[in-house]
This record gives C-alpha cells, sequence and structure tokens, in this order.
C-alpha cells in the first residue's frame, strides 16, 4: 500500500516536472527557442556534416544540429525537450533508485538550458540544448546497462570499451560510464575494484589526448570538455559539469540522498514541495532578464515584418537598452513614423552587463539594412557568420541584401542552401520569387521599398561606422535622406552639426510640416547661439519657444538631475528632455 | 586519421552496395526523340579541352524533367552511360571514366544528354564534344578556403584537392586555435601555401596569430621561421620561390581594407606600404631586395631561370580613401644574380598606369614566353573588382592580349600555370560574383586559352553550396610532404626562428625607388 501511494506521489510529481518544463522553456523561453533555432545552421550537406562530424564528440552535435531545427515551432521544441528531459529523470530514478537525485539532475540539466542568455550573440554552440540531455540520455543508460550486468565479472570492462569507442562520437559524455563503473566498483567493493577505479581515471585523462593529438588535431583544453560549452562560457560549463560528476559519482551518495529524503517524505506535501522548490529554483535561476527576451522578441518580429508589435512591445519598457531603441527606430522609420516619434520615449538608458559579444551582434545588421546601407549590412551578416558561426539568420540577411543589392545569382545561391533546411525552406521558397521578380518583393515589403529608394548616393570608402553614426553617413544635401541625417544629430545631441544640417534642409520642409523634435531642436539652438534668426523659414510657433523656455527655467531650479527629471516628468516625449536627460 | 575521407569512402560504400542489392544498371532509353536544342548543364561543360588525368567531371541536367541519362562515345563507338533520378545530378563512373581519358588522350568524346519529361517521353539533345588533351594536368591543387568578405577571421584551412580523384585533404587550418578560450575572438589565419617549382616537396605557408610564423618545409625538414627582421614594417606576404636555388622573394605588405556603402563591389583591399624582401634560406637571411618610400611593390614572381624577379609597383600611394583609385601597379623586373646574390637595375615590362589601369600579378609559362598578368582598375589586389581581367604578354615582342576567350564579365585573376605550361588555372567570380571558384583552360603554343571549365566535383553542387571563397590556389606535382599532426607540431611545440637580416638598416629618408637595395644610394 505504502510503495503503491509512492508511485502515485511519484508519478504527480513527474507529471509536474514534465508540465513545468513543457511551460517554461515553450512559454517563458520560447523567444529564446526560436532564437537558438535561428543561429544554428543544419543541413543535408556531405561538407558539412564532414566538418561537424570531423570534432570531438562530433556525432553527437550534428544530431543535435539536426534537432534544434525543430525549435523554429518554440511549442514543439519544448515539447521534445520535455519528454527528453523526463526521460532523463526516469532513467536517472532507474539507476540511482532516487527520485530526488533524478529530479535533481533533470533539473540541473533545464537549469543549463536556460541560462544561455547573452552568450547567445557569442560562438556559443547551440546544438548544446539538444546536446546537453541526449548526451547525458547516452551516459546513463549505459551506467545503466553495467549496473544490470554488474554480477558479470567483465561487464565493468566491456562498458569502459565501449564507452572509450563512443567517446569519438559523444565526447565528454563518455567519461560518465567510465567513471561511473569505476566508482560503483569501488562503493560495492568489487574484485579488483581499484584496476578498474585506476583504468576509468586513466582513460578519462587519455580519450582526449588521442582525440585532441590524433583524431580532430584541437586543442586539448577544448577538446576535454567537448561538446559541453567551453569554461568562457562559464555559468552554463559548471552546471553542465555539475550535472556530469553528479553522474559519474552517484554510486557515492544518490541513495543516502534518497535515504534522508524518505525519512522526510512521510509528509506527501514535503515530496511535493521539494519538486515545486526544484522549478522554482531553476525559474530564478535561469537567465529571467526582460530586457534579453525583450530584444529576443524584437528581432523576431523585425524578421517578420510585424512593425507595430515591435511599437507595442518597446513601448512597454520603461528603461529601455540601445537595442531596444533601435528596433523601435527601425519600426518607426518603416512605418513612417520615425520624426514624429523617435524621441516620444524614455531616455533613461539601460546598460547590459554581459561579458559576450558587444552591442553589435544584436541590431548592426538591422540598422544598417533599413538605413538602407546595404552593403554594410551584408558586411556585417557576413562578419557575424565568419566568427560567432553559421546561421540562418545571416544566411537570410545577406539574402536580403543580395536581392535589394539587385545581385540574383548571389541570392539563389544562399536561397538554394536555405530550402535544405526542413524549416526555413518555407522562408527560401518565398524569397526564391523575388530572385528574379525584386518588385514582387518591394510590393509586398513595402520596407524593402523604402530601404531600396533611399539608397545612398554616395558610395563611402571607410572603414565600418559605429551605430552613431549609421544615419549621419547620409549627405544632407540629399533630401530623401537629409531628415534622418538630422535626427542622427538629434541622438547624439550634437547641437552643432544638427545646426551645420539643419541650415542647408529648410528647403526640405517648403512644403511639408518640420517635425516637432527638430523644431525643439531648433529653439534649443537658437537660444544657445542667442540668434532668433535660426528659426527663420521653419514655421517654429512661439508656443515652441515658450516650451523649451518654460522647461529650461524649471530645470534652472533643481542642482540634482534626479530630482529634476521627477519634477520635469511633464515634458516626457519633447526633445528638450531627452536633450538634457538622456545617458545614451 | 582523415576524416573526411573516411566519411566519403563509407557513403561511397553505402551507395555501392545499395546499388549493388537494388541490382540497377545505367540504361538509355530505347525510344526517344532527337532536339537541335543545346541542353543546359550546370557546370557547364561542353565544347571544352579537358585533361587526360582529371576527375569525373559530374554535372546537373538543368532541364526539367523526371530523370536524365548520359553517353559518352569516344571515337570507337565505346560508351559510358550515367543516368540520373529527379535531382538530375549525372554522376559519371570513375573507373570508366579515367580509362576512356587514357584511352583517348589526344581524341574528341561526344556527350549526348537525354531527358524524360513529365509525361515519360525522352528526348536527346544536341550532342557536344570534348576533346581529351595529350597532356596531364598537375595533380594536386592547394588553396585557401575562406569567407569572401570579412573584418576578423573565422574557421579557415589550407586545403589540398587530387584533381584526378576529387579528394581533399586539410594541410591545416586554424581549429586549434580558434576553439580555445573563446573562440571569437582569437585571430588566427593561415595562407599562401606555394612550392618550389622545380622541387615541388619545398614548400612554405603562413600560420599567422599568437605563436605563428612562415611554416617552411625545406629538404625534408619543417621550421617555424619570423620572417620580420630588422627594419621591416611588417612580416612578409606573397611568397615566390626561386625556381632552384633556396631563396624565397616575398613581398612585404601592409594591407588595409575599404568597405564601400553601395555598389556590388563589397571590399576593397588595398597595400598601405609594400617592398620587396629575398630570404636565403640556408642563410635563414633577409636582405631587402627593393625598399622604397615613394612607391609600392607586391606579388614577386621568378622568371621560370630564376634570373629575373617580376612585381608589381605602383607610384601612387594611399594616404586617404579618396587615393585608392588612384593607385595604378605597372609590372616591372629586376636582374638577379644568383653568384653574387645582388641586383641589378628595375626595369619597365608593362606600363599599365599608362592606360589609367592597374596591372598585377605577373606570372611567367613555364617555357618562358609567355606572361599572364591582371588588369584591373586600381590597387595590386584586383580580385573583388569585377573588371579584373587576365591579359597575355608574349614576352619574345611585349604584345599584350586581353584573353577574351577565358574571361568572364566579373572577376578573373589569382592564376596559376602548370608545371608543363600547358594548363592554366585562375580564380573566378563569374559564377554569384561574391565567392571566387578555380576554372581551368587549355593553352596551346600561341597562348590561346580554349574554353575554360570549373572544377569538377563528385557532387555538382558542391561550389554552389559552398559558402568561401577558393583563395590563391597554386598547382602542385607533388602532394604536401608533411601531414596535418607533423605541421600542427611545429607549429604548436616549436621554438620560432627568428631570421637574421642582411641589409643594412636605413632610416625612411636614405631609400630610394630607382636602385637595387643591395646598392642603396640617396640620387640627390
Amino acid at each position: 500500500m505504502k510503495e503503491k501511494f509512492d508511485k502515485n506521489v511519484l508519478l504527480v510529481a513527474r507529471i509536474f516536472f514534465l508540465l513545468f518544463s513543457f511551460v517554461f522553456l515553450g512559454i517563458c523561453n520560447g523567444e529564446f527557442l526560436y532564437k537558438m533555432q535561428n543561429v544554428s545552421y543544419f543541413v543535408f550537406s556531405d561538407d558539412l556534416r564532414e566538418e561537424i562530424v570531423g570534432q570531438s564528440g562530433g556525432l553527437l552535435t550534428y544530431l543535435s544540429s539536426y534537432l534544434t531545427q525543430y525549435l523554429y515551432y518554440p511549442l514543439l521544441g519544448a515539447a521534445m525537450l520535455a519528454l527528453l528531459l523526463s526521460a532523463l529523470e526516469w532513467l536517472v530514478a532507474k539507476l540511482t533508485h532516487s527520485p530526488v537525485f533524478s529530479f535533481l539532475v533533470a533539473g540541473l540539466v533545464l537549469l543549463a538550458q536556460t541560462s544561455v542568455g547573452y552568450a547567445i550573440y557569442d560562438n556559443f554552440r547551440s546544438p548544446f540544448i539538444f546536446s546537453l540531455v541526449l548526451g547525458c540520455l547516452v551516459a546513463v543508460l549505459l551506467s545503466l546497462a553495467y549496473q544490470r550486468l554488474s554480477g558479470n565479472k567483465y561487464a565493468g570492462y566491456v562498458v569502459m570499451a565501449v564507452a572509450s569507442i563512443l567517446y569519438f562520437f559523444i565526447g565528454i559524455y563518455a567519461c560518465v560510464p567510465i567513471l561511473f563503473v569505476a566508482v560503483f566498483a569501488l562503493v560495492k567493493k568489487e574484485k579488483l575494484a581499484v584496476v578498474k577505479a585506476v583504468l576509468g581515471l586513466l582513460l578519462t585523462f587519455l580519450l582526449p589526448y588521442i582525440a585532441a593529438n590524433f583524431v580532430y588535431f584541437e586543442d586539448f583544453s577544448a577538446t576535454v570538455w567537448s561538446p559541453v560549452p567551453l569554461p568562457y562560457f562559464l555559468n552554463i560549463f559548471v552546471i553542465s559539469l555539475t550535472v556530469l560528476v553528479l553522474l559519474s559519482l552517484c554510486p557515492l551518495f544518490a541513495e543516502r540522498l534518497q535515504a534522508m529524503a524518505d525519512r522526510l517524505s512521510n509528509k506527501v506535501w514535503i515530496t511535493y514541495a521539494a519538486v515545486l522548490l526544484l522549478c522554482v529554483g531553476i525559474f530564478f535561476g535561469s537567465c529571467r532578464d526582460a530586457d534579453y527576451h525583450t530584444e529576443l522578441k524584437l528581432q523576431r518580429l523585425a524578421e517578420s515584418h510585424q512593425w507595430d508589435e515591435i511599437i507595442k512591445e518597446a513601448n512597454k519598457v520603461e528603461y529601455p537598452t540601445k537595442t531596444i531603441f533601435v528596433y523601435r527606430c527601425i519600426a518607426l522609420s518603416c512605418k513612417g513614423l520615425l520624426a514624429s516619434s523617435m524621441f516620444n520615449y524614455p531616455c533613461t538608458f539601460k546598460k547590459v552587463e554581459t561579458n559576450y559579444v558587444s552591442e553589435q551582434p544584436r541590431y548592426f545588421e538591422d540598422i544598417f539594412l533599413y538605413a538602407s546601407f546595404l552593403n554594410n549590412a551584408y558586411l556585417w551578416s557576413m562578419e557575424f557568420w565568419c566568427t560567432t558561426g553559421y546561421s540562418y539568420e545571416h544566411l537570410k540577411k545577406m539574402t536580403i541584401c543580395s536581392l535589394l543589392n539587385e545581385e540574383p545569382t548571389l541570392a539563389d545561391k544562399y536561397i538554394q542552401v536555405l530550402k535544405q533546411s526542413t524549416f526555413q525552406r518555407q522562408w527560401a521558397l518565398e524569397y526564391e520569387e523575388y530572385v528574379h521578380d525584386l518588385g514582387k518583393m518591394l510590393k509586398k515589403y513595402p520596407e524593402f521599398a523604402a530601404v531600396k529608394s533611399n539608397l545612398p548616393t554616395e558610395c563611402h570608402i571607410s572603414t565600418l561606422d559605429p551605430l552613431r553614426k549609421v544615419y549621419s553617413q547620409y549627405s544632407f544635401l540629399s533630401p530623401k535622406n537629409a531628415e534622418r541625417r538630422l535626427l542622427a544629430d538629434l541622438w547624439n545631441r550634437n547641437m552643432k552639426t544638427f545646426l551645420q544640417d539643419a541650415l542647408p534642409s529648410r528647403a526640405l520642409y517648403a512644403h511639408s510640416d518640420v517635425p516637432e523634435c527638430i523644431k525643439e531642436a531648433l529653439v534649443i539652438c537658437a537660444m544657445q547661439q542667442g540668434d532668433p534668426s535660426i528659426l527663420k523659414g521653419f514655421k517654429v510657433t512661439q508656443q515652441h519657444v515658450n516650451l523649451v523656455q518654460g522647461f529650461l527655467n524649471q530645470l534652472k531650479k533643481y542642482s540634482d538631475q534626479e530630482e529634476a527629471k521627477k519634477a520635469l516628468a511633464k515634458y516626457r516625449g519633447h526633445y528638450c528632455y531627452f536633450y538634457v536627460f538622456a545617458n545614451n | 586519421m582523415d576524416f573526411a575521407k573516411f566519411g566519403r569512402r563509407a557513403w561511397a560504400g553505402c551507395f555501392l552496395v545499395g546499388f549493388m542489392l537494388t541490382g540497377c544498371a545505367d540504361r538509355l532509353p530505347e525510344q526517344y526523340k532527337s532536339s537541335d536544342a543545346d541542353v543546359h548543364i550546370y557546370p557547364d561543360y561542353a565544347n571544352l579541352v579537358i585533361p587526360c588525368n582529371i576527375s569525373p567531371m559530374n554535372f546537373i541536367v538543368k532541364e526539367s524533367g523526371k530523370a536524365c541519362a548520359l553517353k559518352i562515345e569516344d571515337e570507337k563507338q565505346q560508351t559510358i552511360v550515367a543516368t540520373a533520378k529527379s535531382d538530375m545530378k549525372i554522376s559519371i563512373p570513375s573507373a570508366k571514366w579515367q580509362k576512356m581519358l587514357e584511352e583517348n588522350k589526344g581524341k574528341d568524346l561526344t556527350f549526348t544528354v537525354y531527358v524524360q519529361g513529365e509525361g515519360g517521353e525522352w528526348v536527346a539533345y544536341k550532342s557536344f564534344v570534348n576533346h581529351v588533351s595529350q597532356e596531364p594536368i598537375d595533380r594536386y591543387l592547394t588553396y585557401r578556403l575562406i569567407e569572401p568578405s570579412y573584418m576578423s577571421t573565422g574557421i579557415i584551412g589550407l586545403y589540398q584537392l587530387d584533381l584526378t580523384t576529387d579528394e581533399q585533404t586539410c594541410i591545416i587550418n586554424n581549429h586549434r586555435m580558434k576553439k580555445n578560450t573563446n573562440p571569437s575572438r582569437e585571430q588566427c589565419c593561415v595562407n599562401c601555401h606555394t612550392n618550389q617549382r622545380n622541387k615541388p616537396q619545398n614548400t612554405s605557408f603562413y600560420y599567422r596569430g599568437k605563436g605563428g610564423g612562415l611554416i617552411l618545409t625545406y629538404e625534408g625538414k619543417t621550421y617555424k621561421v619570423n620572417t620580420k627582421a630588422g627594419d621591416m614594417y611588417a612580416g612578409t606576404v606573397y611568397t615566390s620561390w626561386h625556381p632552384d636555388l633556396p631563396f624565397i622573394a616575398f613581398s612585404t605588405n601592409i594591407i588595409r581594407q575599404s568597405f564601400p556603402s553601395v555598389g556590388i563591389e563589397k571590399v576593397y583591399p588595398y597595400d598601405f606600404r609594400g617592398d620587396l624582401v629575398l630570404y636565403d634560406i640556408e642563410k635563414n637571411e633577409i636582405t631587402n631586395i627593393l625598399k622604397t618610400w615613394d612607391k609600392l611593390e607586391s606579388f614577386p614572381y621568378w622568371s621560370n631561370d630564376g634570373k629575373m624577379l617580376y612585381y608589381c609597383s605602383s607610384d601612387s600611394l594611399m594616404r586617404s580613401p579618396a587615393d585608392l583609385k588612384r593607385m595604378k601597379y605597372d609590372l616591372k623586373r629586376i636582374p638577379f644574380d644568383a653568384a653574387t646574390k645582388s641586383w641589378g637595375e628595375p626595369e619597365m615590362v608593362y606600363q599599365a598606369s599608362k592606360q589609367n589601369m592597374s596591372a598585377t600579378q605577373p606570372r611567367t609559362s613555364p617555357d618562358g614566353k609567355f606572361m599572364i598578368f591582371t588588369l584591373g582598375e586600381y590597387s595590386s589586389n584586383a580580385y573583388t573588382q569585377r573588371i579584373a581581367d587576365l591579359y597575355i604578354m608574349d614576352l619574345s615582342n611585349n604584345e599584350v592580349r586581353r584573353m577574351d576567350e577565358v574571361n568572364s564579365p566579373e572577376s578573373d585573376c589569382y592564376h596559376s600555370w602548370s608545371s608543363d605550361g600547358h594548363w592554366l588555372m585562375f580564380v573566378s567570380r563569374r559564377d554569384d560574383i561574391n565567392y571566387g571558384r578555380p576554372y581551368f583552360t587549355y593553352i596551346d603554343e600561341k597562348g590561346v586559352g580554349s574554353k575554360p571549365f570549373a572544377l569538377p566535383h563528385i557532387d555538382p553542387n558542391h561550389d554552389l553550396e559552398l559558402m568561401e571563397s577558393y583563395n590563391a590556389p597554386e598547382f602542385s606535382k607533388a602532394p604536401v610532404a608533411k601531414s596535418r599532426a607533423e605541421y600542427e607540431d611545429v607549429i604548436f611545440n616549436t621554438e620560432v626562428i627568428n631570421a637574421g637580416f642582411g641589409s643594412e638598416i636605413t632610416s625612411l629618408d636614405s631609400l630610394d625607388s630607382y636602385s637595387g637595395a643591395s646598392k642603396m644610394v640617396k640620387p640627390y
């Protein structure tokens, strides 16, 4: 009766964990899963297969690369991952007879998977999401096989031999059963336990040494962990390694841990509370940075041309990152609202603290693309393609740049490659139609038509420009681009340059309204220079002068900037407020 | 263990077993309609002169249909038949192909393609004829694979391809450096694999980055050499081995890149500085060949007798981006006396700047009759310029001709002569403007090329799907002397040997461009 009761409790806990994994991955980390797929790359080509399999842990990475494609549909990917995690938990429980231990292991794997964070923009191995859980599954299966056959005196050596061969296909995960055999033999005080222990330790170091120096020609320090992410990705590395250590050493303490738990879990609620605690720990331990998830969402929305959604999402953010600001600008620009709404936004920017790459991979490709600098956008895509790894995302951007730059053969090359992928094929088939019919693409996506019509007429031979100079690269002599240049000056808060650009641009506004932000900026310039003639020809009214004057008069009353910011909150959305308080 | 080779063989084995099990044999259709239309195939392998030892020239039939077949027939009516299903990829049986080429040296082969339409009817397209040359092509091609435009380096490698089997082996790559610690930040590059013309087992390439150097294999031993010596402002770059003697001529350059915002050309590489130096391998000593403050020199290349060094030289210096299109290079040469290791006066060979053009990469034919070079609009690095074309100079009368028979509307450059001078390989961007692919042409006694053809692969889609460019490919008669493991051992486990500097260290003011560095005299 007690056993049945325990089984039911365990079943409920397992269902809870399965559902939690699914919801946590699919709903809370849906954007992350999609991005993970977008920065991965898998096609059925001999070259790619040879390249991936020709690395330590290559076969596992290859299989995981294939499965990563399924994250294209985050809910499908989450379901696959949740099932794999549950299978791992079940097998570990079989191995250790300790559900507490098995939940801990599966929970840590889930934690590692959802802790990637900003490393996603670095040279992070995207197949990791699947390879960690699959590698652990293979390791546990081998350990389980040994445990079931442990009566046979050769079983340990056979498992070690099989794991050694498997090492060249699944990397470090094969060391788990090798060490498991050694530890199990020691704990159970088997005959020749010391021999197994020494052999286990020896193989753990010898196999990566052989792989590094004679098979894959890699650095030992990289091979030894492969395919677990390098120590550079510290949090993921530590969690993954903890999982492997726990699985290797589980004969030492898993049963003791369970005995301890059994003493406590006579009351059902304690079991549930433990699983709940684990889930809460995973939730708070994973990457929960709201800006990070918002940025991923904005990137996905930009890819699917959902500009209204981008503006809506970005407007929800109180303290935006520069990346969020940029995507909002791109969306506003695509909607033709840039001048009227660019500065109608919070101006206290949050700096993202990350050990990984700078902000460049987060928005450079898009800002250059939608600012019509096609070559720069292409170049950044190629740059990240080279340095942070092949990805569908960069390939799609290179395709769009090639199409807009009227290089059909180049675009077609990329499209033919994309067509080989399982899910990106749909995208490729759509864009294949545009290879010889650019007009159709421009008609369907007016934002691309705007990109095409705004192509800079000047050929800037220069090294790459940082973000703040993207729009500034437009010639102010070119009317269609002049406004963006003025807005760039305002973003830079460089009133001297703004004035130099603004005065020759009067003609631009001869038959249209001057954007409010430019009017306010002109008033600021006129006040700074003591020269009201600056305002001539720009239809600046007394109302604008009063607004800026009122703002500046009130500002004088405060010596503390934070205090002033709060007190002058009613001016939020006006350029004068941005000019004074922005921390960009 | 070469996993790539192993993988290919495993797949080939699986295919063979599958083939035997299904018991299928390639058969031609018994009933078909004949058409006068030319068949569209990729790569275009119609009406060519082909080497008598080249690997099967597989192709894709670019006609709509659900199956296709190929018949290759020689003058004795012996045939090879290959068929393909809906992927329309024709794969010619390797052994039969090699046998047919061997038996038909100097003769014609007739190719007929049959396509089965959606309704099941077969059409035989107009046949085309390829001529099999008497002369074999050099067996190996070495090259670097690299993305076509970049600032930082990704994963790049030097490779060797056996042209008779399409087997690629990695000579060296930068995996080890790039996969260590943080992979995206380590800058490491491998490039410029070259060998000595008459002793191909002597080779060199660069492994650049932390702990790198010139990886030199000479007389069976491999060394890591730091060739930046004396007052050189940069390391050595473009390499030319003396055909027989233990000398290597290098250019030493500071190379920069510019990135235009508009247009199809996406990157402009240019030299900021450029001079020439000589490395004496046995003395481990660098000496100046030409060190000039008012000129840029690059791309040295020895004549076949080793008595003359050809190079390109520009009077315009790069001071600002606006100067880029003013950088015009002429072709020059400088006599070399091996006995005294001294240089004569530089002489003009081809003044491209007079035509407002820029000539670069001079390469003389092994028989010394011709010189082929690249003519672009500016700079010595013409490979990104669509206008870049190959030109041939008859060295007996200095007559220059644009090689219209091999050039394309896109960039054609980085050429290399085969050891017997009958085959020319060059890199062309004709397929998609951005990615360089090797093309081959047969050069006859008058210096006229045959219709060029793309590098054959077992999978004809290979280069279409390859996301890297072939960079600086070179022919070689012999395979690389060392294995990748041996090279890695030298790179990572040996100390770098610093080359000595045998020239006088001089201040910039005392340099001139009119005399050889061995007699550096101020001209005024």
